[in-house]
Parts: C-alpha cells; structure tokens; sequence
C-alpha cells in the first residue's frame, strides 16, 4: 500500500499541477507555512525551469511544515530539494483533494511540464556541468586572465618525471575557449629551436601562472611569429 | 563526453549519464509473461503526447508516463514492485557496468570506414580504385562470393555493448552519473546500464535488489577510490 501511495503521488507530481493552478481561487486551503508561497502560487502560469536551465536555489528552506497524506510522500519529495515548487504545491493539493479529483484530469496535460527534445535539455546540462568545474578550478588557485601577445612564466608539475616542477616561459600565440578545457599555446626560442606547447588552462599539473609581459598585438593567433626572425619568440 | 583531472592530476575522459526518474513499471513473471524481468521507465511524458494503448498501460500500473520503456532480465529475488523509483545510487563508483546503446548511424559507408579496409594507393598508376574493395573471391572455383563477404552498405544505428566501463563518479542530487571512455550512441539516447558480466562486483557491498533512499541521505558526490599512494611517485 505505500508504494502504492507514493506511485500516486508521483502521479501527482506531474498531473496534478493543472487542478491547482486551474482553481486560481487557491480557496483550497493550502495549509502551508512556507516563506516564499504565496507570491509564486498566485501568480498565473509562472513556469518552474528544472536545475538544469538556470542556477537554481531550492524553494523552499527546511523549515517548511506540510500535512501530506503519508511519510513516504514526505520523503520523495525531500529527495529532490532541487524540484520545483509545482511538485510541491501537487503533492499538497493531492493530499488535500480526494482520491476523485485524481481521475478527473488525468488527461490534461501538467502546465509546467516541459519535455522538449532530450537532445537540448543534456546540451544545458553540460554547459552546467563544464561552468561549475570552471568554478570550481577558479576557487582552487587564482588563474590570471592570459591574452595573446603575453609574455608568461609557467611553474609545471610533470606527473610522469616524478611531479618535478618545470619552469616553462614564453608568448602566448593562441588561445581557445573551450569551458574547463580552454587551451593555450606558448611560443619560445630554446637553443636556437622554435619550441611551441600547448597547456590546459585548468590543469591542476600548472601550479603558477605569471604573466612578465604584455606586448601588443593586433590579432587573435600570432601563428606569423613561426615565419618571422628568431629574436621576437625568444623571452 | 567530457575529461575531467582525477587526484593526481591524470586526465581522464568522461562520459555522464543521467538516470532520469527510473520507475519500475511492470514486474514479469514467469507464469503470466515466460520469464523473469522488471520494465523500467525513464524520462516524462505528456499525456498528449502518448498513444491511448501506452496511457492505459502506464495508468493500470499507476505510474508517471515515461518516455522510454526498457526490461531488464533480474533474478526472482531481486524483483521490485511497481512503482519503486532506482536511482544512481544503484551503482557505486569504482564498479564496472556494461553499457548497451544504439550506435550513431553512418548511413551507407564503403568498406576502408565500415570495415577497415586498406584501400589501395593514391598514385602510382591505381586507376579509379583509391578505394574500394579490391578482389571479392576466386576465379571458376568457388565460382561466387562467398555470403557475408565485407562490402559496402549501412553503417550504425545497431545496438551494441560497451562493456567494463568503470564508474568515476555519483552525484545523487542530480541523478548523474560519470562513467570513464566511451558510450554508444548520441547525447540524449537512452542507454541500459548493467553491472558488468566479466567484472563482476562484489554483491555483498552493492545495495541489493537496490538502493532505497531515506530522507536522511547525505546526497553529496561520491568519487571512485583511487588509492592513498601516488601512482606517479612509484617507480
């Protein structure tokens, strides 16, 4: 029998939108106290993004009390504190309304639900996904914001030659964005021999990142410099 | 896909799925249907969008509708009833699953990309050949080519198994889950994700038949062990 609620309930999640939204009168009482309510329910068909279209902050606090129909019930939602507040408001008014109401617009489709094509709603959740672990590296260490035509000095931490840290200098000649795996190249002279190496900006190997000089430049990618005289890659 | 930097700083190449509200929808049994095996559902549905045979199936088990239905063939001790929610906490990280998908459709590909043919040379005096198939069989003996002998045709969109994936990372508030390498198929197809056949886990540690979430979960991400020692240190 309880999992029988809490498939109905469920049920509610999506269904059941439409019967307390349709009311508008909001007359049923919606025994709640809950901080942020009242300005989201009345207004009309204020549609509820899920986490994956904005930053979403939770909708309600943990002080929230609720009657709800069984624990269970209670429980499925607090899995998710990140739903929106049309599962909430569902699950009350199902508690509140009778097991008739159910039936009656179980064809109508829920006005908040949204199944657009899966295809963009994983491209949102990568882009989220790729913004937070820039974020994240940000918090790490304070990555400085290099442009072509800086002059930079890398402190390199090489995994493999038992975490020695190289110090690799030289102008930066390309850089692509790419999120968390923005990428740039660094051009010097080393014994007469262009050298060229490519980085990942958010690389926990490269532990500093000084930039000694700004020279301008008037393009994106300073690729001319491999045709032009030795002495302006050398840094 | 993605990559992400694991503790020591390798890099490793990722590919997320999300468990996107599982259900067991309907439970098989070996008197009514032959064989044992739960179906499961992912994804949500408008009512208007489904068939009034596809409603009615969804609505006898008192379900949300789902966008994708998939059985899974369990043993009589690991059923669930109906209604139960599996979520990414079925897996653990540092598990090895087998992921099965459809693959990305190729269409109609000649035989050096379906499969894998040298081709013949670029010049020296190959005439209007660079690549095709070369010789298909004998001369008078056998006097035919041979049935499934490799030719051109329609490349993709067959389903097919990854298998020994490794699990890197659980994140339970999101139903995501990172796996290490490549995936079959598109972002946005479904994927059927079983523990693995050949590596197979350890069922004592696994929650069984799965993982019943309680309110009082700590719903943070959960990490593949990697080992306290460097791996980069050792020699």
């Amino acid at each position: 029998m309880q999992t029988m609620l809490r498939a109905m309930a469920s049920t509610s999640l999506r269904q059941m939108v439409s019967v307390a939204l349709k009311s508008r009168a909001l007359a049923v009482p919606v025994k709640l106290q809950m901080e942020v309510a009242s300005p989201l329910l009345s207004s009309s068909v204020a549609l509820q993004q899920p986490w994956w279209r904005q930053a979403c902050k939770p909708i309600w606090s943990s002080t929230v009390q609720v009657h709800l129909v069984s624990s269970t019930t209670l429980k499925l939602l607090l899995q998710k504190p990140q739903f929106c507040l049309r599962a909430f408001c569902a699950s009350v008014s199902a508690a509140i309304s009778s097991v008739h109401t159910l039936e009656a617009d179980e064809d109508a489709p829920p006005a908040t639900l949204k199944t657009k094509k899966l295809t963009k709603s994983v491209k949102h959740i990568m882009e989220l996904l790729d913004k937070e672990a820039v974020e994240a590296a940000n918090k790490v260490k304070v990555i400085p914001n290099i442009k072509p035509g800086n002059v930079v000095q890398l402190k390199v931490e090489v995994p493999e030659n038992k975490r020695r840290v190289s110090v690799l200098r030289g102008i930066v000649i390309a850089r692509r964005n790419a999120g968390s795996h923005t990428t740039f190249r660094i051009r010097r002279m080393i014994a007469g021999v262009g050298v060229e190496m490519v980085f990942p900006l958010y690389s926990p190997n490269i532990k500093e990142i000084k930039i000694l000089d700004k020279r301008r430049v008037r393009r994106a990618k300073l690729y001319y410099l491999r045709d032009k005289i030795a002495r302006l890659s050398s840094c | 896909m993605t990559a992400i930097w694991d503790k020591w700083g390798a890099r490793i190449p990722m590919t997320v799925l999300w468990v996107n509200d599982n259900h067991v929808i309907q439970v098989k049994s070996l008197e009514k249907h032959g064989h044992v095996a739960l179906q499961i559902g992912a994804g949500q549905k408008k009512a208007k969008q489904l068939t009034k045979p596809e409603l009615g199936h969804f609505k006898a088990a008192g379900v949300p509708l789902k966008r994708h239905l998939a059985e899974f063939p369990v043993t009589e001790d690991a059923l669930l009833p109906v209604g139960t929610e599996i979520s990414v906490r079925h897996f653990q990280p540092g598990q090895y699953v087998d992921i099965t998908g459809i693959t990305t459709g190729k269409g109609f590909q000649g035989g050096m990309k379906r499969w894998g043919f040298a081709g013949m040379p670029a010049s020296h005096g190959a005439s209007l050949s660079h690549r095709s198939l070369g010789s298909t069989g004998g001369r008078q003996d056998p006097g035919k080519v041979f049935k499934g002998k490799k030719m051109a045709g329609h490349m993709g969109a067959v389903r097919r198994t990854v298998k020994n994936v490794w699990i890197y990372k659980i994140e339970p508030e999101r139903d995501l889950l990172w796996v290490r390498g490549q995936v079959p198929g598109h972002k946005g197809n479904f994927v059927y994700i079983k523990d693995a056949f050949y590596k197979k886990p350890d069922l004592s540690v696994l929650p069984f038949p799965t993982y019943f979430a309680s309110a009082d979960d700590d719903t943070s991400p959960l990490i593949a062990e990697l080992g306290e020692t460097d791996p980069y240190l050792q020699e």
